[in-house]
């Protein structure tokens, strides 16, 4: 089979892994080898979806021993197979690289005859790359659930981030579609890299050479909207994941149907993207802006607002918190404002230390107003000319996209019978919890 | 009155010298090349090294190295107005020392950050987009950005590249970063032909593009997010994007570029030819 033709098919039956960050890990280049790690992360393309493309992300082989239902590459499936041999893999991820392509190889695999071959064959291919071209280049490798400890140790010293795939939500769910991976079969490798990393860190602590594990640490992915789990389920089982494992990043894809069955959402929905978008955007909000999963989602209202993002959501159902004075307010209280982002909090926090701050300063800092305005004071006055109503300020937090979603206005043939329709304004004293 | 510097960095800051010497608030700062006669009188200001390594030493001493660095990277911004907004910079930065770094509501201040993240963001963005083609061992690169961010390119792909001998061609500024194991300049070249591609060139360049093709998922095509992450501006260097006007893959166009609502490409398995013969 032709090198053109693998590699299709095997980026093909990769596409569905959403982790292509190249981040993490900060390493200069060294004479006499080829490569270096930029810790922020490079993109060097997007796709026509609009993902980047940093990491040449294939499969081993997309040859599998496991029948999981939502998998393209399940052992059932009737699909072109291929393989690529080691040396083939380490050459074009060079060749690549040299290009400026790539920023490194994302290297997952389908179940080759035995979890423990396949992991083998992985570590063969980073050893070419590591040791015979000196590549100091990124390298995620993807832990195979069941393969032997020591495999997964291995795989860990060649590689700069490690994951495993939790794929569902929950155990129920991953019983009914994946019947051969067990929620044990995840968790055991996830907690022998995490332990990894913690053992690590102390070996560095003693002497400095010591060889790094996973030094970019681990991440995972879950599948959203094959499974009936709600949002709140989700973002706690993320939360605790980050608090359990030390995970980086916890990344989720919206599910696209690849085949029919009775189990699965039917073919023709819909990835569910404005979801994936909400959790990612909450996802943020867990790491950088100090929000906890249960101040964001409760059993009474366990789904995001399809209308608001998750923060000016929740603003809008504390105003009691509101409004918070610019110029004295404590740096996690800033990051609460709608409209402040971590980078404008951290400039505030900078440039009030010099002068009290006013409404065309902070504009110049980098602060969307028209959100924030709500929600702030500057020395204790509010922007000029601006009415605080709940109604305004859901019009300015709600998106111009969000806002043509809303029941319309439009004239309407009387009628004595109807029921009155739902009204804008309806929505809107809802969404502001008025009602 | 109006300043004329020979467009250096050393050019522009014997101009702050200037200013100082005379007491003077120039009305504007600008390179020889694109000052176009007018009402206002102007000073030719000649080049010279002890008096702008003065000048650039006491920007450390008085602001800091961040403010140095700073004012560097703005340096390299490309479009116009940018002298006198870092000249007002300066005054404001020996005035009140390191802090001018923070001052992030002053007008001036704002300006030179905002041209330094500018300057900054395009580097990054090409730090990913430049695109290299072998030749006899060499690898060639064109770019056409906004600034001149080679001196930033620099810093990178000579790290990265430590062993190789590549050259990156700014058709912007008309200069060029030329690499040799160990060795790096950047020279004025004004224009460079390209050699033909080898057969082996060709075959990298549509593994790569039948790479970032089959790599695309049908059901979430998004062109405007792809537009927004990588404007267009750098397509025409960018192999991947740029001849696609070559026949491409049979099965990278079956893959990719198809909106969703085609029913029949929602499904990958479906949309791929590769199938078997049986099915």
């Amino acid at each position: 089979m032709e090198l053109l033709e693998k590699l299709e098919i095997l980026s093909d039956a990769a596409k569905y892994d959403v982790a292509c960050t190249s981040s993490g890990v900060d390493r200069a280049g060294k004479k006499g080898q080829l490569g270096s790690a930029a810790a922020a992360g490079i993109c060097h393309s997007f796709t026509a979806d609009g993902r980047c493309v940093s990491l040449l992300k294939v499969l081993m082989t997309n040859i599998c021993a496991y029948d999981c239902k939502y998998c393209v590459n399940r052992c059932s499936n009737a699909t072109p197979r291929a393989a690529f041999s080691p040396r083939e893999l380490a050459d074009l991820t060079i060749q690549f690289y040299r290009r400026n392509y790539i920023e490194g190889l994302f290297l997952s695999s389908g179940i080759l005859k035995t979890p423990d071959y396949t992991c083998e064959r992985m570590i063969e291919t980073l050893q070419i790359l590591r040791e015979e071209y000196g590549f100091r280049g990124y390298i995620h490798a993807k832990a195979i659930p069941g393969a032997d400890d020591r495999l997964i140790a291995r795989l860990g010293m060649l590689a700069d981030r490690m994951s495993v795939n939790i794929e569902l939500p929950s155990q129920q769910s991953l019983r009914l579609l994946a019947p051969d991976k067990s929620k044990a079969d995840i968790f055991r490798p996830m907690g022998l890299i995490s332990s990894g990393i913690a053992q690590n860190q102390t070996d560095l602590v003693r002497y400095r050479g010591a060889p790094k594990f996973a030094p970019a640490g681990q991440s995972t992915q879950m599948i959203i909207g094959a499974t009936p789990d709600t949002d709140l389920q989700i973002l706690r089982l993320t939360q605790g994941l980050y608090r359990k494992y030390g995970l980086k990043r916890v990344f989720f894809s919206a599910y696209t149907p690849v085949q029919s069955d009775a189990l699965l959402p039917a073919l023709t929905t819909k990835p569910p993207l404005l979801r994936e978008h909400r959790l990612y955007q909450a996802d943020w909000l867990l790491r950088f802006y100090g929000f906890d999963a249960g101040e964001l989602l409760d059993e009474r209202a366990p789904n995001f607002n399809p209308y608001l993002d998750p923060k000016c959501n929740w603003a809008i159902h504390h105003m009691e918190h509101f409004p918070v004075e610019v110029n004295r307010a404590p740096y996690e209280m800033l990051l609460r404002v709608p409209g402040i982002g971590v980078k404008s909090a951290q400039r505030i926090a900078k440039a009030r230390r010099l002068g009290p701050l006013h409404f065309d300063g902070l504009k110049k800092i980098g602060v969307v107003l028209k959100r924030a305005q709500y929600f702030i004071t500057c020395s204790g006055k509010t922007a000029v000319g601006l009415k605080i109503s709940p109604e305004a300020a859901f019009r300015a937090l709600v998106s111009e996209r969000s806002a043509a979603m809303l029941p319309q206005n439009r004239p309407e043939q009387l009628s004595l019978f109807d029921e009155p329709p739902v009204t804008r304004e309806d929505v809107v004293s809802c969404l502001t919890g008025q009602i | 009155m109006i300043y004329l510097h020979d467009g250096s960095f050393a050019g522009f800051l014997c101009c702050v010298f200037e200013s100082f010497v005379r007491r003077e608030a120039p009305l504007d700062i600008v390179c020889r090349e694109d000052c176009q006669t007018g009402l206002y009188a102007v000073r030719e200001i000649e080049s010279d090294r002890a008096r702008a390594g003065r000048v650039f030493r006491s920007i450390g001493e008085r602001m800091g190295e961040e403010a140095r660095q700073l004012v560097q990277r703005a340096f390299l911004f490309g479009e116009g107005g940018r002298d006198l907004w870092l000249y007002r910079f300066l005054c404001r930065g020996y005035r009140y020392g390191p802090a001018v770094c923070d001052m992030l509501g002053d007008e001036a201040v704002s300006r030179v950050q905002k041209m330094a993240l500018s300057v900054s963001n395009e580097a990054h963005l090409l730090l990913g987009f430049v695109r290299f083609a072998e030749y006899d061992g060499a690898l060639l690169s064109q770019i056409s950005p906004k600034h001149f961010v080679l001196p930033v390119l620099r810093e990178h792909f000579c790290d990265r590249y430590p062993e190789e001998t590549f050259m990156i061609h700014d058709k912007t500024h008309q200069m060029a970063l030329i690499y040799r194991p160990h060795r790096a300049k950047i020279v004025s070249v004004k224009a460079l032909e390209l050699p033909l591609d080898t057969p082996q060139e060709q075959l990298y360049r549509q593994l790569w593009r039948g790479y970032h093709q089959s790599a695309t998922i049908a059901a979430r095509v998004n062109p405007r997010c792809q537009r927004g992450n990588m404007p267009k501006r750098f397509w025409g260097e960018m192999c991947e994007m740029a001849d696609r006007s070559a026949p491409p893959l049979e099965g990278a166009r079956a893959a990719g570029l198809q909106g969703p609502e085609r029913g029949d490409a929602l499904s990958p398995r479906r949309s791929s030819p590769h199938r078997l013969a049986g099915e």
